[in-house]
C-alpha cells in the first residue's frame, strides 16, 4: 500500500514520540498520578490481560465524577475495537465487529487499512493471537461541566503464532465524541509494528 | 516489518452533521466566526473534501466583522481521508462579479451581503463553493497564535514595513508571535509582488499554524487545550464545543507534507480610476478543478 509504506519514516518517529510521551507521563504525575482515576480494570475472558484505563488530562471544567464515567465509557469504546480487531479466534477473516463503535465514515477508512486497524490482513493465516498489554490514557475536554470530546492513548501488545512466532504493538490515539448510549470513534491516529520498533 | 501508521479523522460527516449557523443578524463583535455557508441543492463537492473559506478582517471594536471588507482571503480545502490540504489565496482587490451587486472588489462582498454573499462570490469564481467561512480578525488571530505559542515561517525574503515593522523580517526560517505575526500577513506595499506576495504570506502563516497544531498533536491533553482556548474567542451561536473538538482534530490530522498552496494570478487593472487585480478566471477554474475531489494542487 503505497501510502502507508512512503509514511514508514515518519511513523517511525511517531511511534517513537508516543512511546515517549507515555512513558513520561506514566511516571511524571500531573492528571495521571496516583492510583487510577477511572474504573478497575475491565477485565474480560481469562485468557485476557485486563485493560490499564486511566484519566489522562482534563482540560476545562468537569467533576471527578464525570471525568472517572467517561474514562469507563471510552476504555469500553477501546476494548470493542481491541476485541474485534485482534482477539477473538483464529484463523478467521472476518472483523466487521471491530468497528461497530466507530463513525461510518471512520469505520468506512479503517477497514481500509486491515494491516492497522485490525488482524484482517493476516487473519486467515494466524492460529492464535494473545493481546498481551491494554494501556489506555483518555484525556478529556470539559465545557461547563460536560465532556464534549476526548482522545484515547493507546498502547496495545499482541503475541501472534501462525506464520512465524511474534510481537507487535499497536500504539495511537483514538478520537472520540460523545453521543446517545456511549462515545463514538469518528478518527484515528494509529501505527502499527514490532514491539518496542 | 515497516511501522505502518494510518490516520484520520472523519471531518466531512462531522461538518454535514453540524449547524454551525450564524444568522447574520447574530449580534457582533466577535474575534472569530465560523459560519455555515446555505447551499440550495446537489453541489459537486466531495464530501470527504471539506472547504473553508477564510477571512480576515479588520474591524474596530464595535465594529460588526459580519459586515465589514475581507482583508485577507484564502480558500483552504482538507481532504479527511488523506491528510491533504490546500490553500489558494484570492488577491482582495480581485475584481470580480458579486451575486446581485454587479462587479466590484470581492472583498466588498462580506460589506454587501455577509459571509454567506462573500462565500457565494469566491465560490462563483473559483468554481468550488465553500462549506464554512471562517471570519478571523486581526486581534482574534493574534490571540489565537499567541495562544498555540507562537509559529514558525519559511519566509523567502527580507522585508519591511515603516509603519508595522520598520526593523522587518529576516529571511528564512524564523519565529514569529500574536500580533507580528498578523502583520507578517498583513504587508504589502515592501513585497515586489504586492498583493499576490501578500496573500502567499497569509498562506505561510496558516502553514506555520496548522504545523505547530499536527507537531503538537499527540501532547496528551493539548487539542482540547486548543479547542478551550477557541472557544473563548469564537462567539458563535449554534456551535457544541462537540463539534469544534471534531474540527481541531481534524485540522491536526493534516499532513504538513500534504500540503499545498497557490494564490491566483491575475494582472493590475484601473476600473473607474481605481487599481484593482483582474484575476485569471480560467486559473482560477484549474485550480478548483483540480482540487475538488483531492484537496491537492499539482501545478500552481
Amino acid at each position: 500500500m503505497p501510502k502507508v509504506l512512503s509514511r514508514a519514516d515518519r511513523a517511525r518517529k511517531v511511534a517513537v514520540v508516543t512511546v515517549l510521551v507515555l512513558a513520561l507521563s506514566g511516571c511524571s504525575g500531573g492528571d495521571e498520578k496516583g492510583a487510577p482515576s477511572g474504573p478497575e480494570p475491565s477485565g474480560h475472558a481469562t485468557e485476557q490481560v485486563p485493560t490499564d484505563a486511566r484519566l489522562g488530562k482534563v482540560r476545562g471544567r468537569l467533576g471527578k465524577a464525570k471525568a472517572d464515567a467517561v474514562v469507563a465509557a471510552v476504555s469500553a469504546a477501546v476494548d470493542t475495537w481491541v476485541d474485534g480487531a485482534y482477539g477473538g479466534d483464529y484463523p478467521r477473516t472476518d472483523f466487521g465487529p471491530a468497528f461497530a463503535g466507530f463513525t461510518r465514515d471512520a469505520r468506512k477508512l479503517a477497514q481500509r487499512q486491515p494491516g492497522v486497524m485490525s488482524n484482517a490482513a493476516v487473519g486467515a493465516d494466524l492460529s492464535a493471537v494473545e493481546i498481551t498489554e491494554r494501556r489506555v490514557r483518555v484525556d478529556v475536554l470539559g465545557v461547563d461541566g460536560r465532556a464534549a470530546g476526548a482522545t484515547a492513548r493507546v498502547r496495545i501488545g499482541l503475541a501472534l503464532s501462525g506464520g512465524g512466532e511474534r510481537t507487535e504493538q499497536v500504539t495511537g490515539r483514538l478520537l472520540l465524541t460523545p453521543v446517545k448510549g456511549g462515545w463514538q470513534v469518528f478518527g484515528f491516529d494509529v501505527s502499527r509494528g514490532k514491539e518496542g520498533a | 516489518m515497516v511501522r505502518r501508521i494510518v490516520r484520520t479523522a472523519v471531518l466531512g460527516l462531522v461538518l454535514a452533521l453540524t449547524a454551525l449557523v450564524v444568522p447574520d443578524s447574530t449580534p457582533a463583535p466577535t474575534t472569530l466566526t465560523l459560519v455555515k455557508v446555505d447551499r440550495a441543492e446537489g453541489v459537486d463537492v466531495d464530501p470527504d473534501v471539506v472547504w473553508i473559506l477564510a477571512a480576515g478582517v479588520d474591524t474596530r471594536p464595535r465594529e460588526d466583522p459580519l459586515h465589514s471588507r475581507a482583508d485577507a482571503l484564502q480558500l483552504v480545502g482538507i481532504d479527511t481521508r488523506t491528510g491533504a490540504a490546500t490553500a489558494i489565496g484570492i488577491p482582495r482587490d480581485s475584481w470580480v462579479p458579486i451575486p446581485g451587486h454587479g462587479s466590484n472588489r470581492v472583498n466588498a462582498a462580506l460589506y454587501f451581503g455577509g459571509p454567506q454573499l462573500l462565500g457565494r462570490t469566491v465560490g462563483d469564481l473559483m468554481g468550488v463553493q465553500p462549506d464554512y467561512v471562517m471570519l478571523a480578525t486581526f486581534s482574534g488571530l493574534a490571540e489565537l497564535i499567541s495562544g498555540i505559542g507562537g509559529i514558525t515561517v519559511d519566509n523567502p525574503r527580507f522585508f519591511a514595513d515603516s509603519h508595522l515593522n520598520p526593523r522587518g523580517w529576516k529571511a528564512g526560517r524564523i519565529k514569529i508571535n500574536g500580533m507580528r505575526a498578523v502583520e507578517f500577513a498583513r504587508v504589502r506595499k515592501s513585497l515586489p509582488q504586492g498583493d499576490f506576495d501578500r496573500s502567499a504570506n497569509q498562506q505561510r502563516v496558516i502553514r506555520g499554524i496548522q504545523r505547530k497544531i499536527a507537531a503538537n498533536a499527540e501532547r496528551p491533553g493539548w487539542i482540547e487545550a486548543g479547542v478551550l482556548s477557541v472557544l473563548r474567542h469564537l462567539k458563535t451561536r449554534g456551535v457544541s464545543p462537540k463539534e469544534l473538538f471534531r474540527i481541531g482534530q481534524a485540522i491536526a490530522q493534516v499532513d504538513p507534507r500534504k500540503v499545498t498552496t497557490c494564490v491566483l494570478p491575475g494582472s493590475i487593472g484601473n476600473i473607474n480610476g481605481a487599481s484593482v487585480v483582474l484575476p485569471s478566471v480560467g486559473t482560477a477554474r484549474r485550480y478548483g478543478d483540480d482540487a475538488r475531489k483531492d484537496a491537492t494542487i499539482k501545478r500552481c
